[in-house]
């Protein structure tokens, strides 16, 4: 009786919606990136997992060889011989310290 | 002690900010320049967004007390 005129419009209203939902997912994936924002302030006064985490671009939980991995990477982005600070390379060598669990040690090598 | 969660990093020091961008005390304003474009691009590409934060904060910081010493002031 009246049920093909429903599925008609069920249709109907289904293909709109589909269209819609394309046209918005076209403009969220064209939409122009969001600078980050920078982190506030310098260091920790004691390095926390957390901070260890962010030095080197890993998840707190991320497992020993990602780790020593990122570290390789961020130590030659940072490394003293190459117009990096000793500083910087001091932070990324312990934050690779606290994410294996190590504990603190004076005189590590590289 | 969880409610040290929530709050901010301390404000970056003055000698916090020369040690990161490793400048001396009586570093030419040129020179703490080069070292953060080297410091903020190497970072950009392969270091963490962390570090570069800090390197930022520190020019940030350096900036100000640079400003704050007046054009045509010579140090050193």
């Amino acid at each position: 009786m009246a049920t093909p005129l429903f599925a008609g419009l069920a249709v109907a209203a289904a293909a709109l919606a589909g269209r819609y939902g394309i046209q918005a997912w076209h403009s969220f994936k064209a939409r122009p990136p969001k600078p980050r924002r920078f982190y506030e302030g310098g260091f920790q006064s004691k390095m926390t997992r957390r901070e260890a985490a962010l030095i080197l671009g890993v998840r707190e939980s991320a497992a020993a060889e990602k780790v020593k991995e990122a570290h390789r990477k961020v130590m030659i982005a940072n490394h003293p011989d190459a117009g990096g600070s000793h500083y910087l390379a001091s932070k990324i060598n312990e934050a690779k310290d606290v994410m294996l669990g190590k504990p603190k040690d004076s005189g590590s090598a590289f | 002690m969880q409610n040290t969660v929530r709050r901010a990093s301390k404000a970056i020091t003055e000698q916090e900010a020369r040690q990161i961008l490793g400048v001396p005390e009586n570093a030419a304003w040129e020179e703490i320049l080069k070292k953060y474009d080297i410091l903020f691009e190497r970072n950009a590409k392969q270091g963490s967004f962390y570090l570069q934060s800090k390197v930022h904060r520190a020019k940030e910081c350096l900036e100000t007390v640079y400003q704050n010493k007046g054009p045509g002031s010579a140090s050193g």
